[in-house]
């Protein structure tokens, strides 16, 4: 009896469940902004809808790799792949930083979306480098997501 | 590509001054520069505009819903033309609304009335004699329903003569008589008892003669709103007309606007011409008068001209990514052509689906066909659209058609029973090598805005500018990129990597001696040499930017089949087959517009700072000619297409 698809489960659990909160928070807290906003000027709503949506990427990127995860070991759509205990912790590293990353830069992403959102109520034609500014952050999201996904790959099972 | 632009001062005579503006605005040729000298009033003007703009709005309430796929096209003659029935519709909308706003407000304090007042109308007596009865005392009014009883006991001990009725908004409606002496302190009473009084109104007719006319008056109001509104409704099906004025006053606005400064004889006219429009500018000008005189100069250091772009109808989509981050500097050359290639391409990449592809030239085609969009956005919907055709391409060679594997090439080579195959790469399987491609895509992009920094420098006659700052990381990166591919390819050293390696030492040696040649002393020029190879740290950072083609191409194929994998797991039973279509839909328009959304931001991203970060300066303004604004109306279908 082996620990090694307990390991790979709460690894996809850690890479869906914190990047998915680092968007969530992310996603609020330029929400709060958008919505006040939006209250003065409805006009708007595209691009503050865009820069709202922006923090949302880390959750993908966290689903994604809980996917990826599952699907190598055979829990979605197939048989369980026996794996050992040494896979088992590979996984659950590889999703380490995706899980960690997402969870942090999409809240730090949110904030900067909020500004950017704040940016865009006062002067519209500044929405795009709003837009660039906030996307910055998710650079950072992007490695990580990078650097799961080759570790992911390395494994074999 | 930037078409240099003139200055040119436009002499003429004050009679023909508004002929010229006429003639001026009609070509879209020049652009003006605004001169504060002389003010010009156009407060009725804007007055007017405020009033049509007012009445469109009024008028969109009563008429179809406002389509999307509206497309209002006129001649210009009828665009200038000075129309009555405009003016005509214009106040009968006014009149009209100002009628039904009356209307509607008399409505409602009637209505207001008639709720008060019906409970009594079982009340037989005439008011005004309810009012000026000398010995008693007559009032009207409601109780809350759990203080009746009280109230009632009450007028039982007091033995008031009184009357209830129901009421279905007020609770309990009352009606009761008092001795005029006593009324005051029974009044106090029957106040603490929750009762609260309703003044009568000021009538000579029985309440239920009061009540009715009442009735009466609100029906006879409506009736007169329904047959408003039926007005309205006719009138908003000529909206056009008004929309039509609208973009013809504002027109004239911005024509007399324009101010001419003056000379002791004539009037004269500042702006701005692109070079190779100059002859049209002469004819349009002569066409007017034959008292005319036009000067034109080259801009000196001094001026800030605006900067005019021209490209083909492909490059001028994507001119809108470039003017996002900022228009281009008079002075630079054109990044728009190498900008809409790159754009284009890598946008496929990161969405990389047939289907994704296929959706968004069927989405934006139909855009772009019925909605007729103007100005910034047709370009992003040219944009989208076009892209459609790359992520096509890149969905072939990735081999997935809806996130499900698909091979063009297999289905093809089925037909002439050959083996054939059109997937060259799998990002999912091997991302890896997708990782190296689009590290060396990202090298090649680099090297291509360190190509435009040479050039821009060669052409400022900057020559050791040009190899000190562009042509040494150009060596170094394509030497680099030749040891790599190398060592990859045959893994082995041989003559090409020593080529490779001979490039890059080549320009490593360059940056170190040339870097530092603007510091005067022996250290400096050190440090300078120094500093500069530390800088490839940061080229080092700009090539791994370049994975997100990759994360983002694994990222919309990996969803787009999961989200088939789940739909594939609840097909069981019909209502599963249901569910599962609902799950197909739901989850590929999600996939498809959040990689759509990420395509758009990261691929501008890698324009911006990794592309353009290598040579681009911007800070210049567009050239916008002197033309017919068009805000509610399409398009003036005999005059030449404006361009943005």
């Amino acid at each position: 009896m082996t620990y090694g698809l307990v390991l790979s489960i709460i690894g996809a659990a850690l890479a869906a469940g914190l990047a998915g909160i680092g968007s969530a928070v992310g996603v609020s807290i330029a929400g709060r902004s958008a919505t006040g906003v939006l209250a003065e000027k409805p006009n708007l709503f595209g691009s503050v809808l865009v820069l709202q949506a922006l923090p949302g990427t880390q959750g993908i990127y966290g689903f994604l790799m809980a996917v990826l995860i599952l699907q190598k070991v055979g829990l979605l759509g197939g048989q369980a792949v026996p794996l050992d205990d040494w896979q088992g912790w590979a996984f659950l590293g590889a999703a380490i930083p995706i899980a960690l990353v997402g969870l942090l830069s999409g809240i730090a992403q949110g904030k900067v979306a909020a500004t950017s959102i704040l940016m865009t109520g006062k002067r519209p034609e500044m929405a795009t480098r709003g837009i660039t500014m906030t996307a910055l952050v998710e650079t950072y999201a992007i490695l990580a997501l990078l650097v799961s996904i080759l570790m992911y790959a390395a494994v074999a099972v | 590509m930037i078409v240099p632009v003139k200055k040119a001062r436009i002499f003429v005579l004050e009679e023909r001054k508004d002929e010229l503006v006429r003639a001026l605005q009609k070509a879209s040729l020049l652009m003006i520069v605004p001169n504060s000298s002389l003010s010009v009033d156009v407060t009725s003007d804007t007055a007017l505009l405020q009033r049509i703009n007012k009445a469109i709005n009024d008028l969109s309430h009563y008429g179809k819903k406002k389509s999307l796929f509206k497309h209002h096209e006129v001649t210009y003659e009828n665009f200038m033309l000075e129309d009555e029935r405009q003016l005509r519709l214009l106040e009968d909308v006014e009149t009209k609304i100002e009628n039904l706003n009356s209307l509607l407000s008399h409505i409602k304090k009637t209505e207001e009335s008639f709720q008060r007042y019906a409970p009594f109308r079982e009340i037989d007596i005439n008011v005004s004699d309810l009012k000026k009865s000398s010995f008693s005392r007559y009032h009207v009014g409601h109780v809350q329903e759990d203080s009746l009883d009280n109230l009632k006991a009450f007028f039982a001990e007091k033995e008031i003569p009184y009357q209830t009725f129901s009421s279905p908004i007020y609770g309990t409606a009352l009606f009761f008589a008092s001795f005029y002496e006593e009324d005051e302190q029974l009044l106090g009473e029957v106040n603490k008892r929750s009762f609260s009084e309703v003044d009568l109104p000021d009538v000579n007719l029985t309440m239920s003669d009061y009540v009715s006319n009442l009735e009466n008056d609100l029906s006879a109001r409506k009736k007169q709103v329904g047959d408003l509104e039926i007005g309205l409704k006719d009138l908003a099906k000529s909206k056009s007309l008004l929309e039509l004025m609208y973009d013809r006053i504002q027109a004239k606005i911005d024509r007399k606007t324009v101010a001419f400064a003056k000379t002791e004889k004539s009037f004269y006219l500042d702006g701005w011409v692109r070079a190779d429009q100059v002859d049209e500018l002469s004819k349009t000008v002569k066409a007017v008068t034959t008292d005319f005189d036009i000067e034109l100069s080259d801009p000196t250091d001094g001026d800030l001209p605006p900067t005019a772009i021209k490209n083909n109808k492909f490059v001028t989509q994507f001119e809108t990514i470039t003017n996002m981050y900022s228009v281009p500097h008079h002075k630079e050359l054109d990044p728009n052509p190498a900008v809409a290639i790159w754009y284009w391409i890598i946008f496929g990449i990161m969405m990389g689906d047939i289907g994704y592809g296929l959706a968004m030239l069927t989405i934006f085609g139909l855009a772009i066909w019925l909605i007729k969009p103007k100005g910034t956005l047709k370009q992003l919907v040219s944009v989208f659209f076009y892209s459609g055709i790359t992520s096509i391409v890149a969905g072939i060679l990735f081999g997935s058609f809806f996130g499900a594997p698909f091979d063009l090439g297999a289905l093809i080579g089925s037909l002439f029973a050959q083996q054939w195959t059109t997937i060259i790469l799998n990002p999912v399987n091997d991302p890896l090598i997708m990782l190296g491609f689009s590290l060396v895509f990202g090298v090649l992009h680099i090297i291509n805005g360190l190509g435009f920094k040479f050039a821009l420098l060669i052409r400022r006659k900057d020559y050791v500018g040009a190899i000190a700052d562009a042509l040494s990381w150009i060596l170094i990166l394509v030497g680099l990129v030749l040891f790599a591919a190398q060592l990859v390819i045959w893994t082995s050293a041989s003559l090409l990597s020593y080529i490779g390696l001979g490039f890059a030492g080549v320009g490593a040696l360059l940056l170190l001696f040339l870097a530092g040649r603007k510091s005067k002393n022996i250290f400096g020029k050190v440090l300078g040499g120094l500093g500069a190879l530390y800088k490839s740290t940061s080229y080092v950072s700009d090539i791994l930017s370049y994975s997100r083609i990759l994360a983002l191409s694994l990222s919309s194929a990996v969803i787009a089949s999961t989200m088939n994998l789940l739909a594939g797991m609840i097909q069981g039973s019909v209502i599963g087959f249901i569910l599962s279509l609902l799950v197909y839909l739901v989850g590929h328009v999600f996939n498809f517009v959040m990689s759509m959304l990420s395509a758009y931001v990261h691929d501008g991203r890698l324009q911006y700072i990794e592309f353009f970060g290598k040579f681009y300066e911007g800070g210049g303004y567009l050239f916008e000619p002197f033309s017919i604004r068009l805000k509610q109306i399409s398009e003036i279908s005999d005059l030449r297409e404006e361009r943005r």
